[in-house]
């Protein structure tokens, strides 16, 4: 499935945040953002959460046990904060 | 008083037009996550490494750093991102000068002895050093991205025979090419010019 | 090598503005800490372990405790000596209130001139390790016979960019500091002032012997299980004694998840028998660049004075380590550690006569 108009507002949010070498149209949605995938480290994730709470308002902890269900891919991580975004 | 044979030196003040091509060349990918001043470090040190013609430094070695300005840029970011918000974490991270020793140390696969000495004197920083270096010797840099930036290297390792006692040396000229040992004493520099007095390891056999 | 003495030193932090009053509120169980509050939706209130000063001008307030710290450490018999100034933060608070350029020079040379600084002025900073790394090239020049004395002044004040910092890297608890502990969530950050005077000619029943710090790059912001390890080699190596001659370990144990775990494992790989351990964090907050002249000061003062601060009870047993609950016997051989930022990890070793 393509990424949505919301997904490519992330992936733009990401790739500026985190000076990333590409555009946000070749992130794919459903490919990890960890490791293998996008290569993110736990810096990145904590650079990405303060850009993420304040672009949408949503908070996201490191220590969050469902970090990884998270960030496990574009898609997740957008579902996650239009779901916690301040209505 | 301690003498020192010079194996590698970068000399860039400023450093050439195609720095930033260059350090991604040697990294093997374009830097993303840290500043123009840490930056400008890790270019000048993997030069000065190179000309060494060492790809890591040995354990024994340290590597001592000065600055006169520092993280002075990414400080003033953070403070104004500090407005309104927390600042961004890897922005704050840049506003410690050890962060560029962690990196040289990751790039060099190098663990060992590492030390920020912050708006010193170039004679002051190896002095400083000189009291603390092994066998391994040092990885001696003075970094500044104020002014057109600058990034001054020399791969020191101790000892090496040298006639005759040099000539004074203006601590801004520490990393200027034209010698080939330098010897520091208190806080006073000598260096010993290429060709000219020095037996060098042909002399002292 | 001369024989480096620890001949003075004066700590203000939240414990008290000077030794005496730490160690009474130690006596009296500690203190609560202050708050900070922090903006942006991951900030807001954090515990905040504040020197007890109301002094709202930086720069005064600053040139108060340093004069106060120094002159409780002797320093004016170190004026020709070497001065190492040891800090993350600078005078940061300073700029915040547009009481200063962020200047190194400027902010050496301040300090120098509250103290009437004769010899010559050093500013290391290494992040957290700032003062053991002070230490450690003091305690080279003393013993090399370059100088004959030295004071290594910690300097970690009030300022906002630090706690943002580190609340930007969401390492800050809400709560307290539980080092080692099994309910740890993080650090509580404090300020500092802290003075250790050197001398090589001075006598003093406390000896510096030596020190190492191991810059491991792999962590950006937290410590190395080899590197601690590594660390402790070192420095025992540097200081001509053997693990086994070690009766206290002054542990950095700031109470963060990860960091608490990885020293805890470093000094099991390091020590084949733990020595006994105790961290100074919930005491006195993680006070950083100061940090190490700091705990120092106040583990010196303890062991002087039969004062204990009150340990973590609640170990984690996972990490198979312990904190003395009171001061070992005739502890003679003593290693004080930070770890730090910059995968900087730092230990020296002193020795009481």
């Amino acid at each position: 499935m393509a990424a949505s108009a919301q997904e490519k507002e992330l992936a733009q949010l990401i790739v500026t945040s985190l000076n990333l070498e590409m555009t946000a149209d070749e992130i794919e949605p459903e490919a990890p953002l960890y490791g293998e995938g996008l290569g993110l480290d736990s810096i990145d994730i904590l650079e990405l959460s303060l850009a993420i709470s304040k672009t949408y308002g949503v908070q996201l902890k490191s220590d969050d046990a469902d970090n990884n269900k998270i960030f496990s891919s574009l898609r997740s991580l957008n579902e996650h904060i239009q779901q916690h975004r301040p209505k | 008083m301690k003498t020192f044979a010079i194996r590698g030196r970068c000399a860039a003040t400023p450093p050439p037009q195609s720095w930033r091509e260059e350090l991604a060349r040697m990294l093997g990918a374009r830097p993303r996550r840290i500043g123009t001043w840490a930056e400008l470090g890790l270019y000048g040190a993997l030069t000065c490494m190179a000309e060494a013609g060492e790809q890591a430094l040995p354990p024994d070695a340290q590597i001592w750093l000065g600055s006169e300005r520092g993280t002075y840029a990414a400080t003033a970011t953070v403070m104004a991102q500090m407005q309104d918000d927390l600042p961004m974490p890897l922005a704050f991270l840049q506003t410690q000068p050890s962060q560029l020793l962690a990196l040289l140390a990751a790039q060099l696969g190098w663990n060992g002895h590492a030390c920020f000495v912050a708006g010193t004197e170039p004679q002051a920083l190896l002095r400083l050093a000189a009291a603390q270096c092994g066998a391994g010797g040092l990885l001696l840099g003075w970094v500044d991205e104020m002014q057109g930036g600058a990034t001054n290297w020399l791969r020191l390792l101790p000892g090496g025979e040298v006639a005759g006692e040099g000539v004074a040396l203006a601590a801004d000229q520490l990393f200027a090419p034209g010698h080939t040992h330098v010897r520091i004493d208190g806080m006073s520099l000598r260096a010993f010019p290429s060709g000219a007095a020095i037996l060098g390891e042909q002399g002292a056999r | 090598m001369k024989p480096v003495h620890l001949c003075g030193s004066g700590l203000a932090c939240a414990l008290g503005l000077d030794m005496k009053l730490a160690l009474e509120t130690l006596r009296q169980g500690g203190v609560a800490p202050s708050q900070i509050t922090l903006p942006g939706m991951l900030g807001g209130s954090f515990p905040y372990r504040a020197i007890a000063d109301s002094q709202k001008d930086w720069n005064e307030r600053a040139r108060q405790l340093v004069q106060r710290v120094a002159a409780e450490a002797g320093a004016q018999q170190a004026h020709n000596g070497v001065l190492f100034i040891a800090t993350s933060s600078f005078d940061i608070g300073a700029v915040e209130q547009g009481g200063a350029q962020m200047d190194y020079r400027a902010f050496a040379d301040k300090v120098a001139t509250w103290l009437g600084w004769t010899g010559p002025v050093y500013a290391i900073s290494t992040a957290c390790t700032s003062s053991l790394n002070a230490l450690i090239a003091a305690h080279a020049l003393l013993a090399a016979g370059e100088e004959e004395e030295a004071l290594v002044l910690g300097v970690e004040l009030d300022n906002r960019m630090t706690p943002g910092g580190f609340a930007a890297l969401q390492l800050l608890t809400r709560s307290d500091s539980k080092p080692f502990g099994a309910q740890r969530d993080g650090l509580v950050l404090g300020e500092a002032v802290a003075a250790l005077r050197l001398s090589a000619r001075e006598p003093s029943p406390w000896k510096l012997l030596g020190g190492a710090n191991v810059v491991d790059g792999s962590q950006p912001t937290g410590a190395s299980v080899a590197a601690v390890a590594n660390m402790y080699r070192r420095a025992l190596a540097a200081s001509g004694l053997t693990a086994e001659q070690i009766d206290l370990i002054k542990v950095q144990a700031a109470g963060s998840p990860g960091n608490d775990a990885a020293e805890a494992q470093g000094l099991r790989d390091a020590f084949d028998t733990v020595p006994p351990l105790v961290s100074l964090k919930a005491a006195m907050g993680h006070t950083m660049g100061a940090s190490g002249a700091a705990e120092i000061a106040l583990l010196t003062a303890c062991l002087e004075h039969d004062e204990w601060p009150r340990q973590e009870r609640e170990i984690d047993a996972q990490l198979h380590v312990s904190l003395a609950a009171a001061a070992p016997e005739n502890a003679r051989r003593i290693m004080a550690t930070i770890l730090g930022f910059g995968g900087s990890h730092a230990s020296v070793v002193l020795e009481r006569a």
